[in-house]
C-alpha cells in the first residue's frame, strides 16, 4: 500500500499496519488486513466499501471499542496505548449509525449533553448546551424532549450536538445518514458541512454511498476484504480516474443508476 | 418577547407540547405512562384490589370491629353473623378483624421482600452483565448455588437456621428471591450493553460504576419491576407457607398463613375459619398477577 | 382500451387506533399493466402500505377502501379470504427487502422453493424438486445442487434475494409487487438482482411493481415512476421523462441527493408544501 502523502500538512491521526481479527484459532476472521492511512488535521476522509469490507471496523477500533489490535495508531504523532486515556475521548468523538439507538431511551436531550460536559469538567454547562442545540439547528427548546419524540433527523442531530459539545478535534462519522430519508440526510450533509467550516474539525467518515462521500470528503480510500484497495481525491472519484479494477467496478455499480435527470 | 402566561389548569401544563424545565418533561411522562396503565384492565383490576387491601391493612384500627387477641370460648367456631362479620376462630377471636391485622403483615413481609431482595438482584446483575469476565464468573455460580434450591426449601432452611419470626421469614424469603432477578438483570444487560447509546457513553471515558447505575439499570428497571409483581404470589405463598409450618409470624399474630394453620383442625366443624384467610391470599396473589401480567403487556411491545 | 392488468381507484387506508386515526394512503389511483412501475417515497408516504394491501397484507387495525380495486377483472377488495390465498404466490406474489427475514431460517432453501411450488400446484416431490433447480439455474445460482441444499443463514445476501426471487417467480404470476428488494445488498451484487428480476419479467411479461426509496435506482429500472408524499401520488411520470418532472416534490427529491457529477456545496432541501397534500396527481401519459 503506498503511503498516502499528506503534503507536509500536520498529521493528526495515522495508522500503521493496522491489524484487526475476531475469534481465536479455527474460527478466527479477519477483519482488518494491514492498513495504514494518515488524516491531516481540519480535512474530511472518506472511507468506502461494501458491507463488510472492515470500514466500520477501523473506525471501532480507532474509539477503542475493539479489544485488540496490532500495528499502531497514532493521534497528534504520538501512539496510542491499548486503553484509551481521558483525554483522547476529548479530543476524538464519534456519531454513530442508527439514530433510533444512539440515544439512551430514557434521557432528555438536557441530560445527554450534560453528561460529557461533567465527566470532562468543563464549566458553564447551560450555556455550552444552549450553544451546541443552536450549532446544529434544533435550540434550547429541545432542551428537555426525550428521544421518543424526536424524528430520525432530530435524533442524528443531538447525536451530532453530543459528540461536538466537549469541543473535539477528530469526529469519527458511522455512516451518520445511511438509516435517514433522502431530504433528512440533505440536511444532516448541510450541517456536518457547515459544523466543519466553523469549528475546523477534522472528520472520519465511513459510508457506503459514494455520492455522500464525495460530497463531504476530500479524500476518500475504498476497501474490500480489510485491505485498502486505493486512495482518491474527490476530484479522482468524480472524473473516474480509478486506477484499480476493483474501485472501477465499484465506482460503475455506483454510478449506473444516476441517469435520472 | 412573547408573553409567558401560566398554563390555566394542571392539564394544560401537562399538556404542553414543549417542556421548559426538566420537571415538566419528567411529569409529562408519568402522566402519559399512567394513562397507558389506565386503559390496561389487568392493571387498573389488580392495582384496585392491591390498593384496597393496602387501605384496609392501614386503616385496620380504624376498619377493624373487635380486639384481635380478645379470646372468648363460649362463643368459638361461629358462623358469620352481625356481630361478628366473617364468625369467630377457634379460641372465639374476631376473624374479620384478624383478616385485616392480617394484611398488614402480608404486605409488610411482601413490600419488604421486595424492596431488599429487587435492589440486590438488580445489582448483581448489571454488575455481572456489563463487566463480565472473573467478576460475572463468580457472581453467577453464587447465583446458581442459590437458585438450585427450590425456594420454599431455601426459606425453610434459613428460618430454621435464624429462627422463627416474622423478620427472620423476611431475610429467609428475600435471599431466596434476588437470585432470579440477578439472572434477568443480567440477561438484559447483556443485550444493552451491545447498543450504540452505552458505546457512545463509553466513549466519553464514563467510569464503569456511572454507566451501570446511570444507564444500564434504568433500562433493566421496568422488566425488573414486572417480575418482582409476578413474583409477589410467589413471596405471598411462602410467607403463608412458613406461616402455616409455625417457620414465620408466631401465633396469637394473625398472619394469614398462621391462621390457616389454626384452623386445619377445625375445618369439618367450621369450614369458613380456614376458608378466608386461604381466600385472601388467593385473591392478593391474583392480584399481584395480574398487575405483573397487565405490566409485562405494557412493556414488552414498546420496550423492545 | 384493453383493460389493464392491475386497476387502483381511490384507494384508502386508514389506522384507527384508539384516539387518533392515520391516514396511511389517501386516494391513490394508477393503472398497471404488463410494465415494471415504480413508486418512490419517503418514509411515511404510504409506498409499502399501498403495496400490501392489493394482498391484503396490511396489519390488522386497517381499513381499506377503494372505488375500485381490480387484478385481472378479479375484485380484490370483494375477494374472500380463500379466494386471496389462491390469488397470492400464484398470480399476484411479493418480494420483500431482506431475506434474511422472509425465509424460513430453519428450511433448506430448496426444500421453501418446493414448498412454494407444491401449495399451488399439484405435482410429484420429485417434479417439484426439478423445476425449484431450474428456477435456481433462471436466477443465474451456478452451482444449483449445492445450493438447494443450503440453509438461509448460509448463503449471502445477493444470493438470499435471488433465491426469493426464484420463490416468488416459481408459479409464473402476472403481477410482482417487490417492496425494497435490493436496499438490503451491497451496490455491486444489486446490479445482478436488478437484471435477472428484468430478464423473468420480460420474458414472462408479467407486471412490476417496484416500490423503493431510491428515485434514482427506479428511474433507471422501470418503465414509470409513481412519486408518492404523504399518502398520495404527486406525480406519475414515464421513467425516462424524470429530468422534466414538474412536481415540486419530485424536483426537490432529485436535487437533494448529493451527484457525482454535479458538485454542489449546500444541497437542496426540500421544503414541504402544505398544499402538496391536496393538489391534484401531475399525470403525463405514455408516449
Amino acid at each position: 500500500m503506498m503511503p498516502s502523502q499528506t503534503l507536509g500538512k500536520d498529521r493528526i491521526l495515522e495508522a500503521v499496519g493496522l491489524h484487526v481479527s475476531f475469534g481465536t484459532g479455527l474460527t478466527s476472521t479477519v477483519a482488518v488486513d494491514d492498513v495504514s492511512f494518515t488524516i491531516a488535521r481540519g480535512e474530511a476522509y472518506g472511507l468506502i466499501g461494501e458491507s463488510g469490507c472492515g470500514k466500520s471496523t477501523i473506525l471501532r477500533t480507532i474509539a477503542g471499542l475493539v479489544d485488540s489490535y496490532d500495528g499502531a495508531l497514532l493521534f497528534g504523532n504520538k501512539e496510542l496505548p491499548g486503553k484509551r486515556d481521558k483525554d483522547f475521548f476529548r479530543k476524538v468523538q464519534m456519531v454513530f449509525q442508527d439514530p433510533y439507538g444512539s440515544l439512551h431511551p430514557r434521557k432528555m436531550v438536557e441530560s445527554v449533553l450534560a453528561e460529557p460536559l461533567a465527566i470532562h469538567k468543563f464549566d458553564n454547562p447551560r450555556q455550552r448546551i444552549d450553544a451546541v442545540l443552536e450549532a446544529v439547528g434544533l435550540g434550547p427548546s429541545f432542551r428537555f424532549r426525550y428521544p421518543h419524540e424526536l424524528s430520525g433527523g432530530q435524533r442524528q442531530r443531538v447525536a451530532i450536538a453530543r459528540a461536538l459539545v466537549i469541543e473535539p478535534e477528530v469526529l469519527l462519522l458511522d455512516e451518520p445518514t445511511s438509516a435517514l430519508d433522502v431530504s433528512v440526510q440533505a440536511e444532516i450533509l448541510n450541517l456536518l458541512k457547515t459544523l466543519r467550516r466553523e469549528t475546523g474539525v477534522t472528520y472520519f467518515m465511513v459510508s457506503h454511498d459514494i455520492a455522500v462521500i464525495t460530497h463531504l470528503c476530500d479524500r476518500i480510500a475504498v476497501m474490500a476484504d480489510g485491505r485498502i484497495i486505493e486512495e482518491m481525491t474527490a476530484a479522482d472519484v468524480r472524473a473516474g480516474r480509478a486506477r484499480e479494477p476493483y474501485t472501477r467496478t465499484f465506482l460503475e455499480a455506483s454510478t449506473g443508476y444516476v441517469t435520472a435527470s | 418577547m412573547a408573553d409567558i402566561t401560566r398554563p390555566s389548569s394542571l392539564s394544560a401544563w401537562l399538556r404542553e407540547p414543549i417542556p421548559t424545565s426538566s420537571w415538566q418533561a419528567r411529569a409529562q411522562q408519568l402522566w402519559l405512562s399512567w394513562r397507558a396503565l389506565r386503559s390496561n384492565p389487568s392493571v387498573m383490576f389488580g392495582g384496585t384490589v392491591i390498593l384496597a387491601v393496602a387501605l384496609l391493612a392501614i386503616f385496620a384500627p380504624l376498619v377493624a370491629t373487635h380486639d384481635i387477641y380478645a379470646q372468648d370460648l363460649s362463643i368459638r367456631l361461629q358462623k358469620p353473623s352481625a356481630a361478628h362479620w366473617l364468625g369467630t376462630d377457634e379460641l372465639g377471636r374476631d376473624v374479620y378483624s384478624r383478616l385485616v391485622f392480617g394484611a398488614r403483615i402480608t404486605l409488610y413481609i411482601a413490600g419488604l421482600t421486595a424492596i431488599i431482595a429487587a435492589p440486590i438482584g438488580l445489582m448483581v446483575g448489571t454488575t455481572a452483565g456489563y463487566i463480565g469476565g472473573w467478576v460475572d464468573t463468580v457472581l453467577m455460580r453464587i447465583v446458581d448455588v442459590f437458585l438450585a434450591f427450590p425456594s420454599l426449601i431455601l426459606a425453610l432452611a434459613f428460618v430454621a437456621a435464624l429462627g422463627p419470626g416474622i423478620e427472620n421469614a423476611i431475610i429467609a424469603i428475600s435471599l431466596a428471591a434476588w437470585p432470579p432477578i440477578a439472572r434477568l438483570a443480567r440477561a438484559e444487560t447483556l443485550s444493552i450493553r451491545k447498543s450504540d447509546y452505552i458505546a457512545a457513553v463509553r466513549l466519553q471515558k464514563a467510569s464503569s460504576l456511572r454507566i451501570i447505575f446511570n444507564h444500564i439499570m434504568p433500562m433493566c428497571i421496568p422488566s425488573v419491576i414486572v417480575r418482582v409483581t409476578l413474583n409477589m404470589a410467589a413471596i405471598i405463598l411462602t410467607a403463608a407457607g412458613l406461616g402455616f409450618l409455625g417457620l414465620g409470624a408466631q401465633p396469637p399474630s394473625p398472619e394469614w398463613g398462621t391462621m390457616l394453620s389454626s384452623a386445619r383442625e377445625f375445618i369439618f366443624t367450621n369450614g369458613t375459619i380456614a376458608a378466608i384467610p386461604g381466600t385472601a391470599i388467593l385473591l392478593v396473589s391474583l392480584a399481584f398477577n395480574l398487575l405483573g401480567d397487565g405490566l409485562r403487556d405494557m412493556m414488552d411491545p414498546r420496550h423492545g | 382500451m384493453a383493460e389493464p392488468l392491475l386497476r387502483v381507484d381511490d384507494l384508502n387506508i386508514s389506522f384507527h387506533g384508539g384516539r387518533s386515526v392515520t391516514h396511511a394512503v389517501r386516494g391513490v389511483s394508477f393503472d398497471i399493466d404488463r410494465e415494471k412501475v415504480g413508486i418512490v417515497g419517503e418514509s411515511g408516504s404510504g409506498k409499502s402500505q399501498t403495496g400490501r394491501a392489493l394482498l391484503r397484507l396490511t396489519p390488522k387495525g386497517a381499513r381499506i377502501t377503494a372505488k375500485a380495486l381490480s387484478f385481472d377483472g378479479i375484485d380484490l377488495l370483494a375477494a374472500s379470504e380463500p379466494d386471496m390465498r389462491k390469488i397470492r404466490g400464484k398470480r399476484i406474489s411479493m418480494i420483500l427487502q431482506d431475506p434474511k427475514f422472509s425465509l424460513n431460517p430453519l428450511m433448506r432453501v430448496g426444500q421453501q422453493i418446493v414448498e412454494a411450488y407444491r401449495v399451488h400446484t399439484p405435482s410429484s416431490k420429485a417434479e417439484a424438486r426439478d423445476k425449484a433447480m431450474a428456477m435456481l439455474e433462471a436466477v443465474n445460482i451456478r452451482n444449483p445442487r449445492r445450493v438447494f441444499e443450503l440453509l438461509p443463514h448460509e448463503v449471502s445476501g445477493g444470493m438470499g434475494q435471488r433465491i426469493m426471487i426464484a420463490m416468488m417467480l416459481i408459479l409464473e404470476p402476472d403481477l410482482i409487487i417487490a417492496d425494497e428488494p435490493t436496499s438490503a445488498l451491497d451496490v455491486t451484487v444489486r446490479r445482478q438482482v436488478l437484471t435477472i428480476l428484468d430478464e423473468l419479467v420480460t420474458r414472462r411479461g408479467a407486471g412490476l411493481m417496484f416500490i423503493s426509496h431510491d428515485l434514482n435506482m427506479v428511474a433507471d429500472f422501470c418503465d414509470r415512476v409513481l412519486v408518492m408524499y404523504a399518502g398520495r401520488i404527486v406525480e406519475d411520470i414515464p421513467a425516462r421523462d424524470l429530468k422534466h418532472a414538474e412536481h415540486p416534490y419530485t424536483r426537490a427529491l432529485l436535487d437533494s441527493l448529493p451527484r457525482l457529477d454535479r458538485p454542489v456545496d449546500m444541497l437542496t432541501v426540500p421544503k414541504r408544501d402544505p398544499a402538496w397534500l391536496t393538489s391534484p396527481t401531475i399525470r403525463r401519459a405514455s408516449a
